[in-house]
């Protein structure tokens, strides 16, 4: 099997729960934040920008950058790299401003 | 509204060492951080959930941070050390009559302040990374290097499958070691230093050896998984639609590029440091832009201290020492004490950071990066201004300075307030780079904006 | 670029109002250098909100200038398009209760009588024009010629249309440090830290800094700053379609008080953020950030706009209007010091005053008639009382 971070450091996890984000469930490990359940299924973008509609993901990754801003629960302007995720939160794209500008 | 003798804002390595010291000094401190765990962003924690049985894999220095973890243990059981854990401090303000109030926003949710009064206040606020812009900068999948290890650390999780890692500095090689030894595939290791700069800097090296040690480690781990870094070649742009695809390395002679296929960029050209909070308070910013302190971590504010790499990017040893210095200065200087026996401490300080200015020098982003930027590159992210409107805003609108760049075009208007174009703006429109003046640390809800008195905090 | 020689005129600041000084001058004939010791629009241009506002003025000099400038920023938004982010969006003053909107009318009425057009909303009628206004309020006046500019850019484009279609020159970072006077004591020139320019005329645009300019010619000009903040949000859809604004604004305005007085302007913007102004205090040239400055604009901003709580502040910026005793500016010749001219002081108004100012300007030198009586605007009617020192 290919190596993988968990592995490396013995983990484990408590029981995952899950997620969905736009409208697909996911599977997320407790403790782990919005953008690392994003990571692990894959997705690198969730995120449409305000002037060009460009993807956007994960850039800092310390909260400094802004740029991994999500919608969690209908709350746009999350930033995905601190925020843990919770059993059930619903996550969607964000588009613009996320305040569903036109 | 609490009050204590000490604040210490971070729980870095500056911020740890600072709070101990003081604490072992007998003064009661806060300890005030955004995470749920201290370790600030070299220590990171790997969330408690995950269990993590042999953490220290993804960590250097792990003996050091247990014995720093017990020490802090030990304080807050004594309740010598308060730790106010998942607080963003959003805005620090001088206390009527002396001392300060801290403000901050409580929980990931951050709907409700909170405030924090002491007599004394350390700022071990650390510092981000800086990437200077390329073409394709922007898409998913370039990501800064220190961001992939916080991730690594914290969730442990990778950017991606096939990851480069490129810029300029000493972060690079752990990055790479830790997404290698995480099975990521590390695709090409590329730093645009020239390594012969660092003969010029013999002295201040030799004079290190456990520094050089840490990174000759860093290296044999990269061995390990078959991988060296290459000097003097660059990433000159991103390839892709919707995300990373490949990137383009060029190497000294500049003119062959290579094509690389990956789906991951971890991307760094040094640190610089968090000088918001010391700005608002007004005091003095020094050279390379970190906030100025003397022999003893003392700023040029009363009662307010700096340490780690919001006083200089140095590294985790410097910060802890700059934090212990502070946090003895501090527990002397508040009672009325002149600080005894720092020498040992200040020699070390200097020796190290004589070794972080040798690091600074002889790392250099790619010559001519600037005129590399085209036109249509998005520099600043937030407001997705291009390096033509900035170039535009200098040649033809009489903009000499980034204020003005900001009037004219809203790059460092948006969300990260310029933190992260700050670089890539001043290089291309050939100005230096001076912070801007923010007096929110972080953004803040006009209804918390608004209430904070009802919280106990201003008056 | 080298500093010219000789010019006709020398316009020292190159903020708003010394950009529209040369504009007109320029488009006049004249041969035009504007200098600034900083950037283009880094004083208090660059820390405005780019009002142009006629209905917080009471009928007089300043209101009379200030539909002379309506009808100039129209015509200058038609001429450079969308660059300088002109927006017709309209001004609505609301009153929380029956006894403050009956003080509405009757200062709209006086208003109406000098040409400003303002129409009386109902109680019922406010949620048409801003559906997101607070509840209960007593009713409002909508002002259709208030209007917003983005001030650093209409500056920028007006020096560039000036250096580039009628040959003035802009020279920033250069420092004007002595006037040069002929042996009659006439204003003939300035001496810079880059050299010296010999002129016919200079003009003094310096705004909060022109009581300085004024000294190096030995005048007394009694312009002092008015601190205020703004609070800037994160970007947002359109929430709010006018320039919005409780009645006691205008007292506050009006006021020489060196107190804070503070009642919350809000509007949005075409780029996302809703700014919120306006504080005003006589501190000097204090730049510390005030937290409780801060907490009241957001409280007042709140108490017009309630969904306004969740929304986050991303920044703040404080600057300094040019504030004069009487509260109207200083606009033409000085007859203390022949050769020198006054364009500043326009307090908080500045913005929307520059191209009336710039106009005026224009005409003085040109020998017309100007289109205003200046006489309320003598730089020195101070002269007289010494001025009203802060």
């Amino acid at each position: 099997m290919r190596r993988n971070p968990l592995m490396l450091v013995e983990a484990q996890p408590e029981p995952a729960f899950q997620v969905t984000f736009d409208g697909a469930t996911l599977d997320a490990l407790p403790g782990q934040t919005i953008a690392a359940v994003l990571w692990s299924a894959g997705i690198t973008a969730w995120r449409r920008t305000r002037v060009d509609d460009r993807p956007r993901g994960v850039f800092c990754g310390i909260g400094v950058c802004f740029d991994c801003l999500v919608t969690v629960n209908d709350m746009p302007n999350q930033r995905a790299c601190l925020l843990p995720a919770q059993p059930g939160d619903v996550i969607t794209t964000q588009r613009g401003d996320g305040h569903g500008a036109a | 509204m609490a009050r204590h003798e000490l604040a210490v804002i971070g729980a870095g390595p500056a911020g740890l060492a600072a709070a101990i010291a003081a604490a072992d000094a007998g003064l009661r401190v806060a300890l005030i951080d955004g995470a749920a765990d201290a370790g600030g962003q070299f220590y990171r924690q790997t969330a408690r959930q995950l269990h993590a049985r042999r953490p220290e894999r993804l960590y250097h220095g792990w003996s050091e941070w247990e014995s720093l973890r017990d020490r802090l243990a030990a304080h807050r059981e004594s309740e010598r050390i308060t730790f106010l854990a998942e607080r963003h401090v959003w805005h620090v303000e001088p206390a009527d009559g002396d001392g300060f109030v801290v403000h901050a926003q409580v929980g990931p949710e951050q709907q409700r302040s909170e405030s924090v009064a002491a007599g004394g206040l350390v700022l071990a606020v650390g510092g981000y990374e800086r990437v200077l812009p390329f073409p394709g900068w922007t898409l998913p999948g370039v990501l800064t290097a220190g961001g992939a290890q916080a991730m690594l650390k914290a969730g442990l999780v990778l950017p991606g499958r096939r990851v480069v890692v490129a810029g300029a500095g000493p972060l690079l090689l752990p990055v790479a070691g830790g997404l290698a030894a995480a099975g990521a595939e590390v695709a090409g290791v590329f730093d645009s230093s020239d390594p012969r700069a660092f003969g010029r800097h013999v002295r201040a090296l030799a004079q290190n050896p456990e520094k050089l040690a840490e990174g000759v480690g860093y290296a044999a781990r990269l061995a390990w998984h078959g991988l060296r870094v290459r000097f003097r070649y660059s990433v000159i742009a991103v390839h892709g639609d919707e995300r990373v695809e490949a990137v383009t390395v060029a190497g000294p002679d500049g003119s062959r590029g290579r094509r690389i296929e990956c789906d991951a960029l971890a991307v760094s050209h040094g640190m610089l440091p968090h000088t918001e909070i010391a700005q608002t308070l007004g005091a003095r910013i020094g050279i390379r832009g970190a906030v100025a302190v003397d022999t003893e971590q003392r700023t040029d504010v009363a009662n307010l201290w700096a340490a780690g790499e919001t006083t200089g990017i140095g590294g985790a040893a410097l910060s802890l020492v700059e934090g212990e210095i502070a946090g003895r200065s501090a527990a002397a200087r508040l009672r009325g004490d002149m600080p005894r026996d720092l020498a040992a401490s200040q020699r070390t300080r200097r020796r190290l950071a004589a070794f972080a200015e040798a690091l600074e020098d002889a790392y250099s982003a790619p010559a001519g990066w600037a005129d590399r930027v085209t036109d249509e590159t998005v520099l600043c992210r937030c407001e997705e201004v291009t390096a033509a409107s900035v170039r535009e805003a200098v040649s033809e609108l009489g903009a000499t300075d980034l204020r003005t760049i900001k009037l004219l075009t809203r790059a460092g208007m948006g969300w990260c307030q310029g933190r992260i174009c700050g670089p890539g703006v001043a290089g291309v429109a050939g100005c230096p780079l001076t912070p801007a003046n923010t007096p929110f640390a972080r953004p803040v809800p006009l209804g918390v904006l608004a209430e904070i008195d009802d919280n106990g905090g201003s008056e | 670029m080298d500093l010219p020689k000789e010019c006709d005129l020398v316009v020292i600041g190159a903020g708003m109002t010394g950009a529209a000084c040369t504009w007109y001058a320029a488009r006049a004939g004249l041969r035009v250098a504007v200098l600034d010791r900083g950037a283009v629009a880094g004083g208090t241009t660059g820390a405005g909100e780019g009002n142009l506002l006629v209905s917080d003025k009471e009928p007089g000099p300043e209101l009379d200038l200030a539909l002379l400038s309506t009808r100039l920023w129209r015509e200058l938004a038609d001429g450079f398009g969308g660059g300088i982010e002109y927006e017709a969006k309209g001004g609505l003053v609301v009153a929380a209760r029956p006894e403050g909107f009956a003080a509405l009318e009757a200062f709209a009425d006086e208003q109406r009588r000098s040409g400003v057009v303002a129409e009386s909303v109902g109680a019922d009628d406010l949620s048409g024009l801003e559906p997101h206004l607070a509840d209960g309020l007593a009713g409002g006046i909508h002002y259709p010629q208030d209007a917003q500019v983005q001030p650093a850019r209409a500056a920028a484009l007006l020096i560039r249309d000036a250096t580039r279609g009628h040959g003035a020159s802009l020279h920033t970072n250069t420092t004007v440090t002595a006037l040069t006077r002929g042996a009659d004591g006439t204003v003939t020139g300035v001496v810079t830290d880059r050299g010296t320019v010999h002129a016919s005329w200079v003009l003094n645009a310096a705004g909060t800094w022109g009581g300085e300019v004024a000294r190096l010619a030995d005048v007394h000009l009694p312009v002092l700053p008015r601190r205020g903040f703004v609070l800037v949000t994160e970007p947002l859809p359109r929430l709010i379609r006018h320039k919005v604004y409780a009645a006691d604004y205008v007292a506050d305005v009006a006021s020489s008080s060196a107190a804070l007085q503070a009642s919350a302007v809000v509007e949005g913007t075409a780029a996302g953020p809703v700014l919120i102004g306006a504080s005003r205090e006589r501190v000097g040239f204090d730049r510390r950030f005030s937290l409780e400055v801060a907490r009241l604009l957001a409280r007042q901003a709140i108490d017009l706009f309630p969904a306004l709580a969740q929304v986050k502040a991303m920044r703040s910026y404080v600057g300094f209007r040019p504030y004069m005793p009487d509260h109207l500016p200083a606009i033409g010749p000085d007859p203390r010091a022949p050769g020198l001219l006054h364009a500043c002081g326009h307090e908080g108004a500045g913005i929307g005053l520059a191209p009336a100012t710039g106009h005026l300007i224009a005409q003085i030198l040109t020998d017309e008639t100007p289109d205003l009586d200046l006489t309320p605007f003598r730089p020195e009617r101070f002269n007289d009382t010494g001025g009203e020192e802060a």
